[in-house]
C-alpha cells in the first residue's frame, strides 16, 4: 500500500433480512484506497457493488440481519459511529456522486441553493463567503456563467449539467474520499466522456481519493488507478488497471473480459465469449468459492477445501485456489458474419416523423403548435440477410423511426417492401416487418404465459397452422431461441432478463418476417448476456436470411453483428458506411466524435478523444442548415447553419452529409491506434 | 406562472361552471312535477295550470328556460322560493355566510392540526407515534359525520352535561361568545373528520417523498435531519398536499350539509335539505349551484397556488 | 386461481390485510345469514325493557320500543353492507368502462368525456347524490343508484389514467404493431393489467359507500322506516338520544367498524398488488 490509506475496509460482511430469511450481500470485503488514488469497482448487475458504496456511507436500503468487520476512514471506524457523528462526516469527509443526477437534486430548490446548504451544513469557518464559494465551485466543474447557473432549477438544465452540480456538491467541502456510483451510466456517450475528463482533472487538482463503481469496464479503465472485480458480493481480484485488463487472472475476470467487444475485434477477428451462468447462491450454505458453479477450472478436491479468500498473488490480489493452473480456455470463435445479398427488402425514402399534438384549449386560444421533426427526410435501404445498425444518442430519433416503420406512429414519406410501394401497413406488411423492444419487462404482457404470447403471433400471421398444431410450433420456436419447451406455461416474471429477451425474439420470428427491427434490445443486459443474444440473432439471420435493423447507442457491439451502420443525429442520417471499414477515414465529424467517445478496456487500443460541447438542440421546421452545426468541432462557418449539408458518396457503400470535402475529412487523425 | 396559465385556469372555471349549471338545471327539469303544479297543488284545474305555466314561462322549450334562468342567476336573481314565497337570493346568501363561517374555521383548524400530524407520522414511520396517528385517523375516516356529530351531541350537549347548546345559531355580531358556543360542536365534528382524512394523505405524500433519491442525496451530504425533513421533504409534499386539501373541500361541503342538519344550523346545507324535502325548485337550484361554485373556486385557488409554487409549471 | 391464492397468502402476511380480510369475510357472512343468526325478532316490541343497557339477553341493549338492538343490527347489515357493495359495483363497472373507452379512443372523444366528468366531479359527491335522489325519490334502491352514479366519474378518471399508462407500455405497442384487433387489445392486453388498481380503489370505495348510504338514510332520503338500516336507526334514535346512548352507539360503531374493515382490506390489497412492493 502507498503512503497514507484513506479508506480501509477490513473483512466486512453484510447480510439483509428478507421474508425468505437472511440474504448475503457482501462477504469478507477487504479493500484499501490510498490518498489521491482512484479504485475502480466493477461487476455485473446484482454483484452488490452499489451495496458496498452504501455500506461505506452507512445508509442501507434494507433491513440488516448481520454485519461484521470494519470500515476505517482516516483511522476511524465508520461502523461504530453514532448518527450525529455520521451526519457531520457525510459531505464533509466522504461524499457521493449518484448515478442519476436528475433525481438526486431537489426539484423545488435552485442549483445554487443546493451548494450553499451543503457548505452551510459543514461550515466551520464563519468568515467563509458562501456565495463566492458557490460560484467558484460552479466554475471548477466547468459550468459557464455561474451566477446565472446558480439561479436555475434542476429541470431547466441538461443531464450533464445536473451531474456537474452533483459533482460540485461532492467536492464542495474538500472531502477525503468521493464515492462514484455509476456516475456516467445515465448520460449519453459524448456527454459521459466530458464528465470523465472532468473527474480526472478534478482528481489531479484536489488529490482526493475515489471509489469509482461502474458496470462499464471501459469507463473504469479510463479513470481508475487500480480495479477491484466483485462477483456475487465477494471481491475476486484486485490489480492495477493495465495489469488487470491485459492479463486477467481470475476465471471470472477472464470470462467477463472475453465477452466484452473491443475496437480491435475487426482486425483481430476476435469473437465474444458466451457465458450466461446462473447467479451465485446468496442464501443457505456458504460456498468456498462462489464462482465454482460456472468455473472452467473448478476442481472440487482443491477448490472446496476451505473458504477461498483474497490473497496476494504475484502483482495483485486474487481469490482463486487454482491461480497457477492454466486451463486451455477455449477461445470464442470469431464472429462470422455471413455476407448480405444485394436484393433490397425494405427501403424508406424521405421519411419524416413529426411529433407534437395540440390540445383543444390551445386551438381555442389560437396557438400554433411547434412540431418537432423527430425524424427528418431519412433515406435508408436494407438488404436481404443484412444487418444495418442504426446508431445515435438518446433523442436522435432512432426509436421514432423504428416505431414509424412498424405502424406505431404516423409518418410522411415513401416505404417500399420488396420493391413494392406500401400504401397501408396491412397484415401482410406487419407480418414481414417485426419489432423487438428494448425492455422485455414491458414488452411482454405480465398476465400472459409464454404460450399465449407466442400463439398470438402464430394465429395472426400463420393461419395455415391449425390450433392443434400451434403447440408444436411453439416448442419449435422456443428451441430456436434455446429455451426449454416446458417454459411455455411460464409467466414472464419467472424468467431472467436474457431469457425474456429470447422470448421477444421468438415472438418476432414466429411470423417468419423479412425484416426485424431491434430497438436497443441489448442495452439493459450484462456483457455476457448481450454476447449470447447477439450470437442468437446471427444464427437466426443465417437460418432465415432475415434483414435486421439493429438500433443501438453502443458502438462497440456493432462490429459483432452489423454489416453496415447508419449514424443518426437530430433526426437525420448523417453517414452510412460498412462496418468492415469502420477503422478507415473519412468520418462525418459527428461519427468521429461518437466513435471516439466509446471507452474500452482494450490495452492494445488507444482512442483519440474528440470532445463535443453544448447539448442536443431540437429540430423544428425552422432549422435550415446542418443539424450538427451547433456542436461541430469542425464547423466551417456560416455555410454550415445556412445551407443543408450536401450528400457525399465516398465509396460504394459509404456516404456522408457534410460541407467539408471528403478528401479534407480523410486527412483527420485516425480515431484508434492499434498496437 | 404566467398570465396565460391564469387565463387557462379561468377559462376552465367558466367552462366548468357552465356545465355544472347545466347539470343542476337539467336535474331539476327531470322532476315529475313542475313549479306550477307545486304552487297550485295537486287538485288545480288544467286551465289554472296552463295560465300559470305561461306566466312562469314553463311552456317555453327547456333551452330557452335554461338561458332565462342562467341570465337571471348571473344578475343575482335566483327566483322566488315556492315554500316561503320569499326571494331565494337573499335567503341563500345569508345562509352562505353562516356556512362559510363553519367551513373556513374548520379548514383553518384542520390545516393547523393535520399537516404537523401527517409530517410527524411520516418522519417516525413504523414507530409508535406513527401507529398511533394512523390508528386514530383510520377511525376518523371510517366515521361518517352524522355519527360523530350525534355522538358529540350525546356526550357534550346532553342536558346533564350541558357544555354546548344542542342546536341553533347566534350571530357573532350580537353575541360573540354565544356564536362561538354555537359553532363549537359543528366545527369540532368537521375538524375531526377532515383532520383524519388530510393527515393520512399528508403522511402518505410525505412517506413517498421521503423515499425519493434527493432525500437520500441530502442525507448523504450531511444535511441535518431537520433540514431534510422540513426543507426538502415537506416542500416537495406541499404541492400534492394542496391538491388533496382542495379536493377535500368537496368532502367538507358534504360534511357541512350533514352537520348543519344534525345541529339545526341555519346554513346552505340545511336550506338545501329543507328545499329537497319540500321540492322547492328555485331553492334547490340555488343551493346546489352555490355549493358547487364554492368547490370550483376552491379548486381554482389550489391550481393557482400550485402554479405559483411549482417552478416546473410553465404554460 | 393460482394468482388469487398467492394474493390471499400475501395479504394474510400483512397485519392490516389479515385483519381486513377476516373482518370483511365475517361481515359478509353476517350480511347474508344475519336474519338467521338474530336471537330475537328485530320488530318485536318489548315495553318492559325499553332503553335497557347491554346485557346477556340484549347484547347491545334495546331501543325506545324495547326492540333488541343486536338483532336489528344483524338484520340491518344486509341493507347496509350488501347495498353498499352493490352501489360500488354499479359505480366501478360503469366508471371503469367509460374510463377505459375514453383513454383508449383518445382524441376529441376523450377530451369531451373527460371535460364532462370534470364538471360532474366539480359537484361534491354527497350533493350530487342528493340531487339525483331529488329526482328519483327517496328509497334504499334509489340511494344505491345515486351513489353508483356519484362514484362513476371518479372511477372513470382513475381507470382512464391507468389505461393511458398501460397503453404506453411496450406490450400494447407490440400488440398494435402486430395488428391485433382493438377488442383483443382492450380485453386481453389492457384490462387484465388494470384489474389490480381498480379492485383496490373499489374496496376502499365500499367503505365510502357504506358511510354515504347511511348518511342518506339519516337525512331521510334513503331507507324508510321501519327498516333496520343503520343510518336510519340513528336518525330515529335522535329523538331519544338523551335517554340512552345505546340505540345510537350500536349502529354508529357498526358503521365505523364496517368502514374500517373495508379500508383495511383496501390498503392491504394496495400494498400486496403494488408491483413495487413485490420482491
Amino acid at each position: 500500500m502507498t503512503q497514507t490509506t484513506v479508506l480501509d475496509i477490513k473483512d466486512y460482511s453484510l447480510s439483509y433480512q428478507t421474508q425468505a430469511g437472511p440474504i448475503r450481500i457482501l462477504e469478507n470485503i477487504n479493500l484499501q484506497i490510498a490518498k489521491g488514488e482512484v479504485l475502480g469497482l466493477v461487476g455485473e448487475s446484482g454483484s452488490a457493488k452499489s451495496s458496498l458504496a452504501y455500506a461505506v456511507m452507512r445508509d442501507s436500503p434494507g433491513q440488516i440481519a448481520s454485519e461484521s468487520g470494519s470500515i476505517m476512514l482516516q483511522g476511524e471506524d465508520l461502523t461504530q459511529l453514532a448518527d450525529q457523528d455520521l451526519t457531520r462526516r457525510r459531505g464533509k469527509q466522504i461524499s457521493m456522486v449518484f448515478q442519476n443526477a436528475a433525481t438526486a437534486l431537489d426539484p423545488t430548490q435552485s442549483l445554487g441553493a443546493h451548494l450553499a446548504e451543503t457548505l452551510r451544513a459543514h461550515q466551520t469557518d464563519s468568515t467563509l463567503d458562501i456565495q463566492k464559494r458557490v460560484y467558484e465551485l460552479f466554475e471548477l466543474v466547468g459550468l459557464p456563467d455561474p451566477e446565472l447557473m446558480a439561479k436555475k432549477y434542476p429541470h431547466e438544465v441538461s443531464g450533464g449539467e445536473k451531474q456537474r452540480v452533483v459533482l460540485a456538491m461532492a467536492v464542495s467541502c474538500d472531502p477525503d474520499l468521493i464515492l462514484f456510483d455509476e456516475p456516467t451510466s445515465a448520460l449519453d456517450a459524448t456527454t459521459a466522456v466530458g464528465m470523465l475528463d472532468l473527474f480526472a482533472q478534478m482528481q489531479k487538482k484536489i488529490g482526493v481519493a475515489g471509489l469509482f463503481i461502474s458496470h462499464d469496464l471501459g469507463v473504469v479503465a479510463e479513470v481508475a488507478d487500480r480495479v477491484a472485480v466483485i462477483y456475487g458480493g465477494r471481491v475476486v481480484e484486485v490489480a492495477k488497471v493495465d495489469d488487470l485488463f491485459a492479463n486477467p487472472k481470475h476465471p471470472y475476470t477472464q470470462s467477463l473480459l472475453a465477452s466484452l467487444p473491443r475496437p480491435s475485434d475487426t482486425r483481430s477477428k476476435r469473437g465474444l465469449k458466451i457465458d450466461e451462468g446462473t447467479p451465485p447462491p446468496r442464501r443457505g450454505d456458504v460456498p468456498s468459492c462462489n464462482f465454482s458453479h460456472r468455473c472452467p477450472k473448478h476442481d472440487a478436491s482443491v477448490c472446496e477445501q476451505s473458504r477461498v479468500l483474497l490473497q496476494p498473488h504475484e502483482d495483485r490480489l486474487l481469490a482463486c485456489a487454482r491461480a497457477d493452473v492454466v486451463v486451455g480456455e477455449t477461445s470464442a470463435s470469431p464472429s462470422l458474419i455471413v455476407p448480405a445479398t444485394a436484393d433490397v427488402v425494405l427501403e424508406v425514402k424521405n421519411l419524416t416523423v413529426k411529433l407534437g399534438r395540440t390540445s383543444m384549449l390551445d386551438q381555442m386560444l389560437n396557438k400554433t403548435p411547434v412540431q418537432v421533426h423527430a425524424v427528418n427526410n431519412v433515406d435508408l435501404q436494407i438488404h436481404r440477410g443484412e444487418t444495418v445498425s442504426l446508431v445515435g444518442e438518446s433523442g436522435c430519433g432512432k426509436s421514432s423511426l423504428a416505431r414509424a416503420l412498424v405502424g406505431l406512429g404516423p409518418f410522411e414519406g415513401e416505404l417500399l417492401l420488396n420493391g413494392r410501394s406500401v400504401e397501408t401497413l396491412d397484415a401482410a406488411y406487419r407480418a414481414d416487418v417485426q419489432i423487438i423492444f428494448q425492455n422485455p419487462d414491458s414488452s411482454l404482457n405480465p398476465r400472459h404465459t409464454l404460450e399465449t404470447i407466442l400463439s398470438r403471433a402464430i394465429k395472426l400471421y400463420r393461419p395455415e397452422i391449425s390450433a392443434a398444431e400451434r403447440g408444436a410450433e411453439i416448442r419449435k420456436l422456443l428451441e430456436k431461441v434455446r429455451l426449454p419447451a416446458h417454459y411455455s406455461s411460464r409467466y414472464p416474471h419467472q424468467l431472467s432478463g436474457g431469457e425474456k429477451q429470447r422470448v421477444a425474439i421468438a415472438r418476432a420470428i414466429a411470423a417468419q418476417p423479412k425484416v426485424i427491427i431491434c430497438d436497443e434490445i441489448t442495452s439493459g443486459l450484462d456483457a455476457a448476456v448481450q454476447a449470447s443474444i447477439v450470437a442468437l440473432l446471427r444464427q437466426v439471420q443465417q437460418d432465415t436470411d432475415v434483414a435486421l435493423l439493429f438500433i443501438t447507442h453502443d458502438l462497440a457491439i456493432l462490429r459483432h453483428i452489423a454489416h453496415r451502420t447508419a449514424v443518426m443525429y437530430l433526426g437525420e442520417i448523417v453517414e452510412t458506411r460498412s462496418v468492415d471499414g469502420l477503422d478507415q477515414r473519412p468520418y462525418h465529424p459527428y461519427t468521429e466524435a461518437l466513435l471516439s467517445s466509446a471507452s474500452s478496456p482494450d490495452p492494445q487500443t488507444q482512442t483519440r478523444r474528440v470532445r463535443l460541447t453544448g447539448s442536443l438542440p431540437v429540430r423544428t421546421a425552422r432549422l435550415s442548415g446542418c443539424g450538427f452545426e451547433s456542436r461541430c468541432p469542425r464547423r466551417i462557418g456560416n455555410i454550415c447553419n445556412e445551407q443543408p449539408a450536401p450528400l457525399r458518396q465516398v465509396a460504394q457503400s459509404h456516404a456522408l452529409k457534410c460541407h467539408h470535402e471528403t478528401a479534407e475529412l480523410a486527412k483527420v487523425e485516425p480515431v484508434w491506434k492499434f498496437t | 406562472m404566467t398570465i396565460s396559465y391564469v387565463m387557462k385556469r379561468l377559462i376552465y372555471l367558466v367552462f366548468t361552471a357552465l356545465l355544472v349549471s347545466l347539470i343542476v338545471f337539467s336535474v331539476t327539469q327531470l322532476l315529475p312535477a313542475n313549479a306550477a303544479t307545486m304552487i297550485l297543488g295537486e287538485y288545480a284545474t288544467d286551465e289554472a295550470l296552463a295560465v300559470l305555466n305561461s306566466k312562469l314561462g314553463l311552456d317555453d322549450p327547456a333551452i330557452v328556460q335554461y338561458f332565462r334562468w342562467l341570465s337571471n342567476v348571473l344578475q343575482g336573481d335566483f327566483g322566488t322560493s315556492l315554500r316561503t314565497s320569499q326571494p331565494v337570493g337573499p335567503t341563500i346568501m345569508d345562509a352562505l355566510g353562516r356556512s362559510a363561517i363553519l367551513a373556513v374555521t374548520s379548514l383553518v383548524l384542520v390545516c393547523i392540526v393535520a399537516i404537523p400530524l401527517g409530517v410527524l407520522a411520516a418522519s417516525r414511520r413504523g414507530k409508535p407515534t406513527d401507529l398511533g396517528v394512523s390508528l386514530v385517523s383510520y377511525i376518523g375516516v371510517s366515521m361518517p359525520e352524522f355519527v360523530l356529530a350525534t355522538l358529540l351531541l350525546v356526550w357534550l350537549a346532553s342536558p346533564s352535561v350541558g357544555l354546548f347548546p344542542a342546536s341553533g345559531y347566534v350571530p357573532f355580531s350580537e353575541d360573540f361568545w354565544g356564536g362561538l358556543h354555537h359553532i363549537a360542536l359543528p366545527v369540532l365534528t368537521l375538524t375531526i373528520v377532515l383532520t383524519a382524512h388530510i393527515s393520512r394523505m399528508i403522511r402518505s405524500e410525505m412517506a413517498d417523498t421521503l423515499e425519493m433519491d434527493f432525500i437520500r442525496a441530502g442525507r448523504l451530504r450531511g444535511l441535518s435531519k431537520r433540514r431534510v425533513l422540513f426543507h426538502h421533504a415537506l416542500r416537495n409534499s406541499m404541492l400534492p398536499a394542496i391538491t388533496v386539501i382542495a379536493l377535500d373541500v368537496g368532502y367538507l361541503i358534504g360534511g357541512v350539509i350533514v352537520v348543519e342538519e344534525v345541529f339545526a344550523f341555519p346554513g346552505v346545507g340545511r336550506q338545501l335539505i329543507l328545499a329537497i324535502q319540500n321540492r322547492d325548485l328555485p331553492m334547490i337550484q340555488a343551493g346546489a349551484l352555490i355549493m358547487a361554485g364554492s368547490y370550483a373556486v376552491a379548486n381554482l385557488l389550489a391550481d393557482l397556488a400550485y402554479g405559483a409554487l411549482d417552478k416546473r409549471i410553465k404554460y | 386461481m393460482l394468482s388469487t391464492m398467492k394474493t390471499l397468502r400475501a395479504l394474510m402476511r400483512s397485519p392490516q390485510g389479515a385483519v381486513g380480510i377476516v373482518l370483511v369475510t365475517l361481515l359478509l357472512l353476517i350480511s347474508i345469514f344475519g336474519p338467521l343468526l338474530a336471537p330475537q325478532d328485530p320488530e318485536s316490541f318489548n315495553f318492559g325493557a325499553r332503553f335497557s343497557p347491554p346485557s346477556a339477553e340484549f347484547l347491545f341493549g334495546t331501543d325506545w320500543f324495547g326492540r333488541d338492538l343486536f338483532s336489528r343490527i344483524l338484520v340491518g347489515a344486509r341493507s347496509t353492507v350488501l347495498l353498499a357493495i352493490l352501489a360500488t359495483v354499479i359505480g366501478t363497472a360503469s366508471g371503469a368502462l367509460i374510463g377505459i373507452f375514453s383513454g383508449f379512443v383518445g382524441g376529441w372523444v376523450d377530451e369531451l368525456i373527460m371535460r364532462t366528468i370534470d364538471a360532474i366531479m366539480a359537484i361534491p359527491g354527497l350533493l350530487l347524490a342528493l340531487m339525483i335522489l331529488t329526482v328519483l325519490g327517496s328509497s334504499s334502491l334509489n340511494a344505491v343508484i345515486a351513489i353508483g352514479i356519484a362514484f362513476a366519474p371518479g372511477m372513470a378518471r382513475i381507470s382512464r389514467s391507468t389505461t393511458l399508462a398501460v397503453r404506453e407500455l411496450d406490450y400494447v405497442s407490440a400488440a398494435r404493431a402486430r395488428g391485433e384487433s382493438k377488442l383483443w387489445i382492450i380485453f386481453a392486453e389492457i384490462l387484465p393489467n388494470m384489474v389490480a388498481p381498480v379492485i383496490v380503489e373499489a374496496t376502499i370505495r365500499v367503505a365510502f359507500a357504506i358511510m354515504t348510504l347511511a348518511t342518506l338514510s339519516f337525512l331521510g332520503l334513503g331507507a324508510q322506516p321501519p327498516s333496520p338500516e343503520w343510518g336510519l336507526m340513528i336518525a330515529e334514535a335522535r329523538e331519544h338520544m338523551f335517554r340512552s346512548p345505546w340505540p345510537i352507539l350500536a349502529p354508529g360503531i357498526s358503521i365505523a367498524l364496517v368502514a374500517i374493515a373495508f379500508n383495511l382490506l383496501g390498503d392491504g390489497l394496495r400494498d400486496v398488488l403494488n408491483p413495487h412492493s413485490q420482491e
